[in-house]
C-alpha cells in the first residue's frame, strides 16, 4: 500500500473538503475492516462515522495536519479492541449459526462461518494484525506502526494466530 | 516458548505476509523440519489466504458520507449558535451595566461626590440599612460624635487640584450642606416591622444640624 500515508493531504482544501474526500475515498473499505472485526455490520457503521468525526474534529482543529489512511486503521481499530475487550468482561459470546448474521445473503462466499468463528476465537492483538496485514494489505511494518509496536512483533501474532486458527478449524480442505 | 523459537515465528509470520527473503525462508525450512510446533506451517498459512478469499466475496457498500457531513454541519450550526449566543449574553449584560449606571449609580455617586463632605456618615450609611433600631442607636452613639467632629473640623480640607502658593493661606473647606439622608428608606423595611419606625430610624441617624 505505496500511498497510505499521504491520503488526504491536500493542505489547501479545509477540514469539510478533506473529511469528504477521505469519507468517499475509505469508508466502505474502512466498515467492512470494522465489521469483520467486530462482526457486527450496525456497529461497524457507527464505529466507522466516529472514526471520521474524530478524524474531522482534529482536521478543524488543525487544518494543515497530515492525516493519513493509516490514522483511519489505528482509531478504527483502537474503538474495535475498546468494543471487543468490554464484550468479552461482559462474557458474551455469539453462537457459531449467529457468527455470520453481520454478512449479507449474498455475501456467502465472504460468510464462511469457520473462518468468522475462528477470527472471533483470536485475541484483539492478534485479530488486529492478521486483519491489517491479510484484509486491509498493511506490510508488517505498516501494521507495526499503526498499532504502535515492532514488525518482529506482528508477524509473530500472525504467525501464532495462524496457529490458533488451524485449532480451531482443523486442517482446511 | 524459547526466545530463540520466537525469531522462528517471526520468519514464519513474515513468510506467510510474503515478505520473507530467500535465504530467511531457507532457515525456516530447515528449522521446521525438526520442530513438532512449525511442522503444520504450511496449512496454517492457506488459512491466511482464506481470510484474503473472504474479502474477495463483500459485496456490502454502506454509505456514511452524508450521515457524517450532516453531523458535520450540525456540529458548525451548534457553534455558531453558542457564538451568536455569548454575544448575545456579552451585550445584554453590557447594555443592564450601562442602563444600571446611568440611571442609578452614576446618579447617586455624581450627587455623593459632589453634596455631602465624605463622613463616615455617608459612606456607612448605606450599609446599616438592614440593622435594627438598636444597632443603629448604638453605632451612633459611639462613632458618630467623633467623625463628624473629625469632618466639621476646619483643619479638614477638602482635596484640592490647584496649586497652593508658597505661604499662602490655608484654605479651608466650605461649611458642609445640609445632610439629606440617602433615599434607601424603601430598603429599610422589612415585613414585620413598622415602615414609620425605619424612617424614624434614617432620620434619627441623620447627622445633628
Ligand atoms: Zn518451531
Amino acid at each position: 500500500m505505496q500511498n497510505v500515508y499521504v491520503l488526504g493531504l491536500d493542505r489547501a482544501l479545509d477540514a469539510e473538503a478533506r473529511i469528504e474526500r477521505l469519507v468517499c475515498e475509505h469508508q466502505t473499505k474502512l466498515a467492512r475492516y470494522v465489521r469483520r472485526f467486530v462482526n457486527d455490520a450496525d456497529l461497524a457503521l457507527d464505529v466507522t462515522q466516529d472514526v471520521f468525526f474524530a478524524a474531522y474534529k482534529m482536521l478543524r482543529a488543525d487544518p494543515s495536519r497530515p492525516l493519513s489512511a493509516g490514522w483511519l486503521y489505528k482509531t478504527a481499530t483502537n474503538h474495535s479492541i475498546t468494543y471487543l475487550r468490554k464484550k468479552r468482561r461482559r462474557g458474551e459470546t455469539l453462537p457459531l449459526e449467529d457468527v455470520g448474521c453481520a454478512f449479507r445473503t449474498d455475501e456467502h462466499s465472504a460468510t464462511s462461518l469457520d473462518l468468522q468463528n475462528a477470527l472471533a476465537g483470536l485475541g484483539e492483538e492478534q485479530l488486529a494484525c492478521v486483519l491489517l496485514t491479510t484484509y486491509a494489505g498493511y506490510s508488517s511494518a505498516e501494521a507495526a506502526l499503526i498499532l504502535g509496536t515492532t514488525a518482529d512483533a506482528v508477524r509473530q501474532r500472525v504467525c501464532r494466530a495462524m496457529r490458533a486458527m488451524r485449532k480451531t478449524l482443523g486442517e482446511p480442505a | 516458548m524459547t526466545r530463540s523459537h520466537a525469531r522462528y515465528e517471526s520468519l514464519a509470520g513474515a513468510i506467510a505476509l510474503g515478505e520473507a527473503t530467500q535465504t530467511e525462508r531457507e532457515e525456516f525450512a530447515q528449522h521446521a523440519d525438526g520442530c513438532a510446533l512449525c511442522s503444520g506451517f504450511p496449512a496454517e498459512r492457506e488459512l491466511l489466504r482464506t481470510v484474503e478469499t473472504a474479502r474477495e466475496g463483500e459485496t456490502w457498500r454502506p454509505s456514511v458520507d452524508r450521515i457524517i457531513l450532516e453531523r458535520i454541519h450540525d456540529t458548525q450550526k451548534q457553534r455558531s449558535r453558542f457564538t451568536v449566543g455569548a454575544l448575545g449574553w456579552a451585550a445584554a449584560i453590557s447594555i443592564a451595566v450601562n442602563v444600571a449606571f446611568v440611571t442609578g449609580f452614576a446618579g447617586r455617586l455624581d450627587g455623593a461626590l459632589r453634596g455631602a463632605p465624605e463622613t463616615t456618615a455617608d459612606v456607612a450609611a448605606p450599609h446599616f440599612v438592614r440593622l435594627s433600631p438598636e444597632t443603629f442607636a448604638t453605632i451612633r452613639r459611639r462613632s458618630l460624635p467623633r467623625a463628624f467632629a473629625i469632618a466639621q473640623s476646619p483643619h479638614v480640607a477638602k482635596h484640592d487640584r490647584t496649586h497652593r502658593l508658597p505661604g499662602a493661606p490655608l484654605r479651608v473647606a466650605p461649611a458642609a450642606p445640609a445632610f439629606e439622608p440617602p433615599d434607601l428608606l424603601a430598603g429599610l423595611y422589612e415585613p414585620g416591622n413598622d415602615p414609620n419606625s425605619a424612617r424614624n430610624v434614617a432620620i434619627e441617624f441623620a447627622p445633628p444640624r
